[in-house]
């Protein structure tokens, strides 16, 4: 798909994405993906060149940027890293931008888009999953506070975020708060080893009795699930560039590949078994990048998304997968072999299919969409 | 306040060349980037301003699709972006563009310095700031991978085949670098975005009226292809195998 519609600076700001990526990522994912640890340098980097900040207001730190140029941005990290790729999105701390007060913006937003902290998103329970509406973390008023308990599951950046947007029910219904790492009563659990995005800690937090000001809750008391439902609908187009990036990374790996890998006298490409598979890669890459930047665009000018963004995270982590795989077959041993880095993004895309909100998931808000 | 003038070229990026099967050389698919090597003289210009309190801008002879290159050029930090607008510039030779350079160079007022990189990406013929500085009648040092600026005096570390020459100038001056003479960083993406409102200012060749009929004519463009012979001194211990090797290569007609 030849991007015509990308401004001059758009362009300008996914080649610096690109440059990041090659010179400051690809030399050191292989290592970061097997020792499976929190990439604090690169975030340092990539903070200083403003990816952190990227659609933040500019009084805040930020740079004001659309969710085409985001998706470009996460689109290019995500062809060297998903992991870190993710861990620059900064959801979060739109959602403080969008609906907290403005002490809590001051004090958060410039220190996160410094890359000083990492501010995590914090809905998921042991009962909380695709029964999002399900959240047992109780707040109970107390004056000018609210006293959390609960228990909180498969949170990214458990170990490491310095604040975390916490789900929790109040008398008048689901709630987000601002709680800080620091906040007596807050433990941190176990963090999981998963398949993949190594480098980014997934695990559990325990509240008990943990005391957060009034001040530090996200919009009117009760509305939280809208709020949160609103950041998981942009977030899908997010997943969606990640999926692209990284499908797109092993497609290009896979074709280079099948160029200069020579069997039975002739680069492995001539070989129609393969280039089908070229063939197929490069179709649903189009296509998924058509769905992606079109509905990027959609938001960008207003428009509801609310159909498209769960066909985005659908489409693109399935078709995404579907790539990765192919390039696998093609490379055939060599793409087993860690170092070689294609099946970093087999294992990375296997959790974005999974992460806010199934394949499954996706398909009934659909249907909903366009049953209702 | 002083300009010190990066001279940088718009070149097609050598990851999209193709070569055909024939040798000729595929460009139609190739994106325009600035050549590696300007990278650090626009870097060396911004860091040379610095230290003369003066301006650091941009200067490049391309046709309508160096264009684009202002903006790139400007989020590297310079402050002001001078384009001369020719299509001539496809085709001109080290003598052309130097021609086009200077008469630009004499339209901007109080040049400290100019700085070209040692040589282009794609030709690396390595005569653009030798010329212009014969043009402007201007001292040149060229192979620098180290300068220092006292005052109005440069001092400059040349990297020549087999020693290192330090020597000093007067500016005005012009100098071409070696990629060792610094590290361009990533442009931050506030510089990218803040780069659209810097100023931008064009030449036409009319304005600047400069004869740009190159002296030399490309006759031919053809890939390289290395034939590999695939010969492998298996035998004997290693003095053998040199013997082996010198004596392939005599025969092959090398030495």
């Amino acid at each position: 798909m030849t991007m015509m519609f990308l401004t001059e600076e758009q362009k300008l700001i996914r080649n610096v994405a690109r440059e990041f990526a090659v010179t400051e990522i690809r030399p050191q994912i292989n290592e970061i993906d097997a020792k499976d640890e929190w990439p604090q340098e690169l975030f340092d980097k990539s903070a200083a060149l403003g990816f952190r900040g990227l659609t933040l207001p500019q009084e805040y730190g930020g740079l004001g940027a659309d969710v085409t140029t985001q998706c470009l941005v996460l689109e290019e990290l995500s062809k060297e890293s998903v992991t870190v790729a993710f861990l620059n999105m900064n959801l979060t701390a739109e959602m403080i931008a969008n609906y907290a007060a403005e002490e809590i913006k001051q004090k958060y937003l410039p220190a996160f888009c410094r890359g000083e902290i990492f501010i995590a998103f914090a809905l998921t329970e042991p009962e909380v999953g695709s029964d999002a509406t399900n959240v047992q973390t109780t707040a109970v008023k107390d004056e000018d506070d609210f006293i959390l308990n609960g228990s909180k599951t498969f949170i990214t950046g458990s170990g490491h975020a310095a604040v975390f947007l916490v789900a929790a029910r109040t008398e008048a219904g689901i709630t987000f708060f601002l709680v800080d790492r620091n906040t007596p009563g807050f433990e941190a659990g176990s963090v999981y080893k998963k398949i993949g995005m190594h480098g980014s800690d997934t695990g559990e937090f325990f509240l008990r009795n943990c005391r957060v000001p009034a001040s530090h809750m996200l919009g009117q008391e009760g509305k939280g699930m809208k709020l949160g439902l609103n950041m998981l609908e942009k977030g899908r187009i997010y997943i969606g560039a990640y999926a692209l990036g990284a499908a797109q990374g092993a497609y290009e790996k896979a074709l280079e590949y099948s160029k200069q890998r020579v069997q039975f006298g002739q680069p492995i490409c001539s070989f129609q078994s393969v280039s089908n598979h070229l063939a197929e890669m490069a179709t649903n890459l189009e296509a998924m990048r058509y769905l992606l930047y079109g509905t990027a665009k959609k938001a960008d000018t207003g428009q509801s998304f609310a159909k498209e963004s769960p066909m985005v995270k659908l489409f693109l982590t399935e078709k995404g997968l579907e790539v990765c795989d192919q390039a696998l077959r093609v490379c055939a041993g060599m793409g087993t072999v860690h170092d070689f880095g294609l099946e970093r993004p087999y294992r990375d895309l296997r959790i974005m299919m999974v992460g806010e909100g199934t394949s499954e998931i996706q398909k009934m808000i659909i249907a909903r969409q366009i049953l209702k | 306040m002083s300009k010190i003038i990066a001279c940088y070229k718009w070149v097609a990026d050598e990851a999209d060349i193709r070569i055909n099967a024939d040798l000729s050389v595929d460009l139609s698919k190739a994106k325009g980037k600035i050549s590696e090597y300007d990278k650090n003289a626009i870097e060396a210009a911004i860091q040379a301003a610095i230290t003369l309190d003066g301006k650091a801008v941009g200067l490049t002879f391309g046709t309508s699709s160096a264009r684009q290159s202002l903006k790139d050029a400007l989020s590297r930090g310079l402050e002001e972006g001078y384009w001369i607008n020719a299509e001539e510039a496809a085709k001109a030779d080290g003598a052309a563009t130097a021609r086009a350079l200077a008469a630009a160079i004499k339209n901007i007022e109080d040049v400290s310095l100019v700085i070209c990189a040692e040589g282009a990406s794609d030709t690396f013929a390595r005569q653009t700031a030798s010329r212009i500085g014969a043009l402007l009648d201007l001292p040149v040092i060229t192979s620098v991978n180290k300068i220092a600026i006292d005052g109005n005096s440069l001092t400059a570390v040349r990297k020549l085949d087999d020693c290192l020459q330090t020597v000093k100038t007067e500016l005005p001056a012009v100098i071409a670098v070696l990629p060792e003479i610094n590290n361009p960083p990533i442009p931050g993406l506030k510089a990218v975005m803040a780069a659209g409102k810097k100023p931008q200012i064009e030449f036409t060749t009319t304005e600047l009226g400069v004869d740009l009929t190159p002296k030399s004519q490309v006759v031919e463009f053809k890939g390289y292809v290395m034939n590999r012979k695939n010969i492998i001194f298996k035998e004997g211990d290693t003095a053998e195998k040199i013997k082996e090797l010198v004596s392939a290569l005599r025969k092959e007609g090398v030495l």
